[in-house]
């Protein structure tokens, strides 16, 4: 791809990071930026996604080290809740600056 | 781009989609009513009757959670809010604005109570209509804007209208309190059953 000026620019996709980028894990992974804490039915309600669909995300995002899985109770009641890490949170950063950027770079 | 901001006031709202919020603000409001009411035939033992107001306010954040225990966690599963996002000022301003509700009852359980002549009070006590239209309206205003529900603004309209025309139409101003509260009870009651149908129960198992 080149600009009007000669020089020759790529556009470097190579790098974005596909753990993040499926739209469904995105999603998952910016409620879980704004939330302390949710329980997988809650991401299933907001995201409109089917249980299968959902808990195969959630073991991609949990083998990459970005989910983690806290069991707590609530009332006396065992509560599975998910909670991103502190890897999750910087690869979540990394990745909206990337395409930030590659989205500030095309031409209008 | 994404817009984080937006996916937490979405969290948000639907947290509070269940209309408790609503059936608990009537019923305070219904039971201000009935001590209202109580009032007129209790006579100098009235500001015992304000006096539990004042503790019935400050009970309501444990109602409210154990109805949101009871049917929202259920049925659209469990969340905590970011507390470094600013919505831990929301539960602050909230405590703050019962304190200060359940102060002004106490301190009027006190005023009855010590049978004392202050003047400020003889005031507003005169101009009742527009010193409960503009309390509730402001309050509502308070409320809708810590938590975004704008619902909680129409209350408030609604209440200024409702408590001002009582400027004009001879209506006992524990009916004007008990309209308002009932009509937010049932909204509430209407927003839970809509809710228990858009978030049916599902098995907890897949959870475990």
């Amino acid at each position: 791809m080149s600009d009007p000026e000669g020089s020759t620019r790529d556009l470097d996709v190579s790098e974005i990071d596909k753990v993040i980028h499926e739209p469904a894990r995105l999603g998952i992974v910016a409620h879980l930026y704004v939330l302390d804490s949710a329980d997988a039915l809650f991401l299933k309600n907001q995201m409109g996604l089917t249980w299968g669909n959902l808990s195969s995300h959630l073991a991609r995002l949990e083998d990459a080290g970005y989910v983690e899985v806290i069991k707590e109770f609530v009332d006396r009641k065992p509560v599975t809740s998910l909670r991103l890490t502190q890897r999750g949170r910087e690869a979540f950063r990394s990745y909206r600056d990337q395409m930030k950027g590659i989205l500030d770079d095309l031409p209008p | 781009m994404i817009n984080t901001k937006e996916i937490e006031r979405r969290a948000y709202l639907t947290y509070h989609k269940d209309g408790i919020i609503d059936i608990y603000l009537g019923l305070l409001i219904v039971m201000l009513s009935i001590v209202m009411l109580s009032t007129l035939f209790v006579g100098t033992e009235a500001f015992m009757m304000w006096g539990g107001m004042a503790g019935t306010f400050a009970l309501f954040p444990i109602f409210y959670r154990e109805s949101k225990k009871r049917y929202t966690f259920p049925r659209l599963g469990y969340v905590k809010f970011s507390e470094k996002k600013g919505r831990s000022r929301n539960s602050i301003m909230m405590l703050l604005g019962l304190g200060t509700l359940s102060a002004l009852m106490g301190l009027w359980a006190f005023f009855l109570g010590s049978k004392g002549d202050v003047l400020w009070v003889e005031t507003i006590i005169t101009h009742w209509h527009w010193f409960l239209a503009s309390l509730f309206l402001g309050l509502f205003l308070l409320f809708g804007y810590i938590t975004d529900l704008k619902r909680l603004y129409y209350y408030g309209l609604g209440s200024f209208v409702l408590f001002a025309s009582g400027n004009f139409v001879p209506v006992m101003g524990f009916w004007l309190v008990l309209a308002l509260g009932g009509a937010m009870m049932t909204t509430g009651l209407i927003l839970l059953q809509r809710f228990k149908r858009e978030y049916p129960l599902e098995s907890r198992a897949r959870d475990e």
